[in-house]
Formats: structure tokens, C-alpha cells, sequence
């Protein structure tokens, strides 16, 4: 997780924007809270961002910004989009999902029509199965997993752990940022960050 | 969906209620609400403890409230006695003319404080407007912050777009805090934070150790560790400013 950060200060420099404009973003929840990454520097506390995603960020709300208002762009990068369902044909026909995801998806839960929720389990589930990392069964768990427990985390950016022992696979899920460390002979088979696949989602179904 | 009829709950003297569904909810007395409670009005003159999260178009706290849960007013919410929260609250409108105690964040459009509020979490608002005493445990992010200094007010940061700190007169709002913060020590009518961070800035009785804007004007008895001002930068000769820089 070691990303390039950057500054308060220098990000205000780089972008031209202004305090104001940036604590309002903030506050319309364009910029995620886990972004403000807080550190201890010689002059007290600063604030500092991940700095290619704070950027990329930026330059898309100011590109938006002349066409949309704030609150529909809190819409646009919400990790939760209300009011986007699609029926199964669809998602299949325009190749959001493959087949093989949608048939694991657990019967009780089946309605008409898809929500971006359930999408977004699909998708990640679907990322797994194919890259190859896990089969079928073990996708099923991963599927559970996230119906289960991923409304939990109430919005927060959250990343899916799949990882082997002795072959037998386990998945969890943890709130991003947070390290974790295993044992030694556990192999990490795939992390996932769901708020970049909810981005990668949204950008396959517009 | 089917559509509901809503009954009124009214609780006169003494009693307690199940939570649910209502249109109108007025307490006088004693009463108390054990469960969840979504009505379009809530009324409480008088004392009342509600376990449950709390949904309503409008409140009004005339007396003592505790609500063991999260609290949304879609409308607006006013407190003229005391009102604890353990939990967060969202009110588009939220007035507090008494004591506000809230254990997690206090988000809205507007809020105004005219007597002491206490939030140990963020305070989220496009107008803060305080002439009382303010506590906050977190970050305070308003585009307009409005502060008339009664009393003891405190944040851990302040962010926002225009954000002005003034010493407040005459003596009304003053006694009224005083009655409200009898354990506070009272002389340090005072703002003090860690950061603060706008476009437009004034700030008059301020103790922080950043303070950094496009355009900050520092007036008297302020106590500013570094001033970093993109504009313009003014200080008043009762103040203490021990560095200030330009930046680009």
C-alpha cells in the first residue's frame, strides 16, 4: 500500500483549487473520507492525499463540474448508485458479467431485476473466476461473504482478501486502509478493492 | 405499496410507548419510547428517553431528551432544554437554544447554535452559525462559519469557505451559557483549534496553531502559531502571530 502522497498544501499548488472548494467536496462526499490521510510532520499534524487518485479525482470533478451539479456528482461517485438495475439478459448480452458468475448467484436472492449492488458482487465474483483464482465453489463462498457482510461496512472503502492454506481457500473482507499480515504459509491469491470495481462497473454499464 | 394511516401518539403524565408509526408525537410529562420511531412530528415538553433511531420531518425538544440511537429531521430540529444524542444526527435545520450533547457527527444545511452543543465526532453544515459555546471533537466544515464567541468554543480543525470568528457582546447569550456550563471555566471566552483552513478568513480571541487562506485577516487577542496566506494577510497589533508566510 505504498502509495505516492501528497500534501494538503502542494495539492492546492498542483490543482488551482481552493480550501473552500476542496473542505465543499468534501463535504458532498466527492472525495472519501479515507483519502484524508493524517500524519505527523514537524509543523503538527498534516493532511495528505494518495496522490494519482487524489488527482484523477479532481480532474474529473472539474471537468463535470460546468455540466452537472455537486450533489448529482456525489451520485456519480457514490459507492452505492441508486435507481441502476439491469435485468440478467442485459448484463449478459453486454458482456458486464459472463455467464458462469450470474449462474452462482444464489437463487433466494434472484429478482427481476439486478441491482448495482448485486452487480458489483457479480463483477467481483466474476474477476475471480476469470483470472482463474477460484472455481466455482469457492466463488460461491466469496458470493455469501459479500451479501452477507458487505452492507456492514456502510459505504466505507472496503477490499476482499482471497488467500489459500494448504489449498483450502478462505475470503474476508477488511476496511480499507488497515495492513494486515499472515502467516507464513498462506498464499494471497487475489485482493480486490471493491471501490475500484464499483469505477471499473460503472464505467462498463454508462 | 399500500397507504398507511397514521395515528397520533400522545403521552400525558406519566407512561412509556412501543416505537413504530405515527403522524404526530407530543410528550408532556414523563414518557418514553422503547423502539425504533418515525413520525412527521415530534413534540417533547418535558422529559423523555427514546431507544431506538428516531425518523421525523420535525422536533422540538422543549425539556429534557435522550435518544439512544440516530436522530434524522428532514425538516428541522430544535432544542430549547437539553437533548443528548448517542448516536449521529441529520437535520436539515438544526437550532439549538439550549444543551446538545452528540456522540458521533451532527450533519445539515444549517446549524445554529445559541446556547452549547458538545459533538465528539464532525459537524458538516453549509452554515454554522454559533452565539454560544461549541465543543467539537472532530472536524467543523461549513462553507460559511459564523462564530460569535460567548463562551468556551473548541474544534479539532475548521475547514470551510468563509470562515469568521468574532468576540461576541452584550450580555444576554453570556449569562445564558454561564447557567448552562457552571463546571467551565468561564473567563476564556475563546476559540481554540488545531487548524484552520478557508478562503476568506477573520478571526478575532482565536488560539490555533495553523492558520492557512487566501485572505486572512488576524484581529485582536488571537494566539496563531504560522499564518500561510495565498491573497492577502492583516494583523491587528493585539495579536500574536509568531510566523506568517506567503505562498504561491
Amino acid at each position: 500500500m505504498d502509495e505516492e502522497l501528497v500534501s494538503k498544501k502542494d495539492l492546492l499548488e498542483l490543482t488551482g483549487i481552493s480550501y473552500g472548494q476542496l473542505y465543499r467536496w468534501k463535504r458532498k462526499n466527492l472525495v472519501p473520507e479515507s483519502w484524508f490521510v493524517r500524519k505527523s510532520t514537524f509543523t503538527g499534524q498534516e493532511t495528505f492525499f494518495p496522490k494519482e487518485k487524489i488527482l484523477a479525482r479532481i480532474d474529473k470533478i472539474k471537468n463535470m463540474k460546468e455540466d452537472i451539479s455537486l450533489d448529482d456528482m456525489a451520485e456519480v461517485f457514490s459507492p452505492l448508485p441508486t435507481g441502476i438495475e439491469f435485468s440478467a439478459e442485459e448484463i449478459i448480452s453486454r458482456k458486464i458479467i459472463s455467464e458462469a458468475a450470474l449462474a452462482i448467484f444464489p437463487a433466494e436472492e434472484q429478482r427481476e431485476k439486478i441491482s448495482f449492488q448485486h452487480m458489483l458482487f457479480l463483477f467481483v465474483v466474476d474477476k475471480l473466476l476469470q483470472s482463474g483464482d477460484a472455481n466455482l465453489d469457492e466463488a460461491k463462498n466469496v458470493m455469501a461473504t459479500l451479501l452477507s457482510s458487505y452492507s456492514k461496512f456502510e459505504h466505507k472503502a472496503c477490499e476482499l482478501f482471497f488467500i489459500r492454506k494448504l489449498g483450502v481457500a478462505f475470503c474476508f473482507l477488511s476496511v480499507v486502509p488497515g495492513e494486515i499480515q499472515f502467516e507464513e504459509n498462506i498464499k494471497v491469491v487475489a485482493r480486490i478493492e471493491i471501490n475500484s470495481c464499483v469505477e471499473e462497473l460503472k464505467i462498463k454499464i454508462s | 405499496m399500500e397507504k398507511q394511516y397514521r395515528r397520533d401518539l400522545k403521552i400525558a403524565g406519566s407512561g412509556s410507548a412501543a416505537g413504530g408509526k405515527y403522524d404526530n408525537v407530543l410528550i408532556n410529562g414523563d414518557g418514553d419510547i422503547s423502539g425504533d420511531l418515525d413520525c412527521n412530528d415530534l413534540k417533547v415538553n418535558g422529559m423523555s428517553e427514546i431507544n431506538g433511531a428516531v425518523k421525523t420531518k420535525s422536533g422540538k425538544i422543549k425539556g429534557m431528551a435522550t435518544f439512544n440511537g440516530n436522530l434524522k429531521a428532514d425538516v428541522f430540529f430544535m432544542v430549547f432544554g437539553t437533548c443528548a444524542i448517542r448516536g449521529s444526527v441529520e437535520a436539515k435545520d438544526m437550532h439549538v437554544e439550549g444543551n446538545a450533547n452528540v456522540s458521533e457527527n451532527a450533519t445539515g444545511e444549517r446549524i445554529e447554535i445559541k446556547g452549547a452543543i458538545n459533538i465528539k465526532g464532525d459537524c458538516t453544515a453549509e452554515a454554522f452559525i454559533s452565539k454560544g459555546a461549541f465543543t467539537i471533537g472532530g472536524l467543523l466544515n461549513a462553507d460559511t462559519v459564523d462564530v460569535n464567541l460567548y463562551g468556551p468554543c473548541r474544534a479539532k480543525e475548521i475547514g470551510g469557505e468563509r470562515i469568521m470568528v468574532r468576540k461576541g457582546t452584550g450580555f444576554k447569550f453570556g449569562k445564558l451559557i454561564k447557567s448552562l456550563l457552571l463546571s467551565l471555566d468561564l473567563d476564556v471566552v475563546k476559540l481554540s483549534t488545531e487548524t484552520i483552513e478557508g478562503d476568506d478568513i477573520y478571526l478575532e480571541y482565536t488560539k490555533a496553531k495553523a492558520v492557512r487562506g487566501n485572505n486572512v485577516v488576524i484581529g485582536e487577542g488571537c494566539d496563531i502559531g504560522v499564518v500561510e496566506y495565498k491573497s492577502t494577510f492583516e494583523q491587528s497589533n493585539k495579536s500574536k502571530v509568531r510566523e506568517n508566510k506567503k505562498v504561491r
